[in-house]
């Protein structure tokens, strides 16, 4: 009897083997790479001799958050992130998702559309695309038009320009996700709450802001974790369009990283900035969820 | 109230238009017989850029190299999501809620910072410079995003379809494969392509995991195209539209479906 039930147990849970080689093909490649970093964060780790390292504390750590470099890297992430991200595809994208609801059929359709591509746009092309887009010399797309228009040429990549030159071309990138989010959302808003605003009398302004702004709490959250953490990953199309230069101006935490492991070969600092990068992209999403939670 | 409309329709053409114009050169450029990085007008139009690309053997060689990795990618992620997706869909056991959990903090994982010691590691068991390797680490990326999609889209199909297979006589088995897996069909089609779309746009895991040119794929080929001396710019733009049409075209077809899939991740 007892051997049956065991054996009829057994039965039930074998489904429950379909886990395992999932877990196993995630704990080797993608678990064990994290717990790699965290370890070699606290070594000597070199590129010129990957088998050879000490254990040197938090030496690293110290070491970066005494360089100026460093410091100067994290604050490009922060005004990029809260620009690009925050500002400009959660704020601007639920102001555009909303105007967009204001529109006929099909000129929605068209303006969703370009928004969107510009979204599925592969991000290496999209680096060349805005190269060309913002060169100075010989000029490209804008300074042509402004050179049409009578406005003498800009250099958008030059030290003084080059922030606002990748926080708007990862804005063109990543406007079309939050846009989506957003439509979702102010469709899901029951339509009598926008229909009595009309009757109070509401300048569309008002509405806005009073009315479907609080409304969307739950959609500006999820839309924010996500963009934020889609705007901390952001190698591809900075690296493309100005590789984190000029003189270090768009030196991201991700480009940092990147010329830290491959142009120096400190593997140990680099990997150290890897688990800074964690630990940060972690917070954030506790707060996030934290504010989800109060509600 | 009549202002304030034409106020949205002026604002919202003026956006259109400037999310058009990083591609004016792309395509100015790709028809012209010049190089030139900057925007130039030509003054005939040509499909040289075109032809030259498409019989050049390395940019040829990149692109078999990119479709494959991208779909041999695609396949290991949902071969090794189905699974997972319909155990915590349909079961309730013990560490569901922590493994869900922990899926779904993999999803939002700044995976770039990874790249790092996986190169390491890769150097180590010889993984590195080989296209195995890269397959297998794009497509464990894409995993957990996967198993979170996949369950919250089983949840939708009543389990009391199953349940009427199991009573017609159906093992569990026949009954995942005759009834289950034709009603979960468009979601895993959505995957397909948001994977492969997605493993086609990676650059930072084949620029650091290969070395050998040939195993370039055409992400990093364009890449290398672009950074190299004397560049042909108009083969280079010809080349990023041949890279970037499947992309659009894919995403656009899918769209609808692809909104609805991630709308239902999101409120799970």
């Amino acid at each position: 009897m007892n051997e049956l039930t065991r054996k009829y147990n057994f039965k039930k849970n074998a489904i429950f083997l379909i886990l395992v080689p999932s877990f196993i093909y995630l704990i080797i490649f993608f678990i064990y790479p994290i717990i790699l970093s965290i370890k070699y964060s606290f070594t000597n780790i070199s590129l010129y001799d990957i088998s050879h390292y000490s254990f040197v504390g938090f030496h690293n750590f110290e070491n970066l958050f005494s360089s100026s470099e460093f410091l100067r890297s994290v604050y490009i992430t922060i005004v990029f992130l809260v620009v690009s991200a925050i500002f400009g595809q959660m704020f601007m994208g639920s102001i555009i998702a909303y105007l967009l609801t204001l529109t006929k059929k099909y000129f929605r359709l068209v303006v969703t559309t370009i928004i969107l591509i510009a979204w599925a746009t592969p991000q290496v092309t999209a680096g060349i695309m805005w190269y060309s887009t913002l060169s100075y010399i010989p000029g490209g797309t804008i300074n042509y038009i402004l050179n049409h228009i009578g406005v003498a040429s800009i250099n958008f990549l030059s030290t003084k320009f080059a922030l606002y030159s990748i926080i708007i071309a990862n804005i063109w990138i990543g406007l079309g996700f939050s846009v989506l989010i957003f439509l979702g959302g102010i469709q899901g808003i029951d339509p009598s709450l926008i229909k009595s605003s009309y009757i109070d009398g509401a300048s569309p302004f008002r509405r806005f802001f009073s009315i479907i702004f609080p409304l969307l709490k739950k959609t500006i959250v999820t839309d924010l974790l996500l963009i934020t953490l889609f705007t901390f990953g952001t190698f591809t199309l900075i690296y493309v369009l100005t590789a984190g230069g000029p003189a270090r101006a768009t030196n991201l935490l991700t480009i940092y990283q990147y010329n830290t492991a491959f142009s120096v070969f400190s593997l140990g600092p680099a990997n150290a900035i890897g688990v800074i990068i964690i630990l940060m992209a972690l917070g954030i999403s506790l707060i996030y969820l934290k504010i989800i939670q109060v509600d | 109230m009549k202002i304030n409309t034409i106020f949205t329709y002026i604002v919202l053409s003026i956006l259109g238009v400037f999310f058009l114009i990083p591609f004016i050169w792309l395509f100015v450029e790709s028809f012209s017989p010049i190089n030139d990085i900057g925007l130039t007008v030509p003054t005939f139009l040509t499909l040289k850029p075109f032809y030259n690309v498409l019989t050049n053997r390395v940019f040829v060689n990149s692109i078999y190299e990119g479709l494959l990795q991208s779909l041999g990618a695609t396949f290991l992620s949902l071969l090794f999501a189905v699974g997972p997706a319909y155990i915590f869909s349909r079961k309730r056991f013990k560490f569901r809620m922590p493994l869900l959990l922990g899926i779904l903090f993999l999803t939002g994982f700044p995976v770039f910072s990874l790249l790092i010691p996986e190169y390491v590691f890769y150097i180590k068991t010889t993984l590195y410079n080989s296209v195995f390797g890269v397959v297998l680490f794009l497509g464990v990326l894409n995993l957990p995003i996967d198993i979170w999609l996949l369950k919250n889209s089983f949840d939708q199909i009543p389990q009391s379809i199953e349940r009427a297979a199991f009573i017609d006589g159906a093992s569990s088995l026949k009954s995942i494969l005759y009834v289950f897996l034709p009603l979960a069909f468009p979601i895993l089609a959505v995957l397909i392509i948001l994977d492969f779309v997605i493993n086609w746009g990676n650059f930072y895991v084949p620029y650091i995991l290969l070395s050998s040119s040939h195993l370039l794929p055409i992400s990093v080929e364009i890449y290398s195209f672009f950074g190299a001396f004397n560049v042909h710019y108009n083969e280079l733009a010809a080349f990023s539209i041949i890279y970037t049409i499947p992309a659009i075209v894919l995403y656009i077809f899918s769209q609808k479906y692809m909104i609805k899939a991630l709308s239902g991740g999101i409120k799970g």
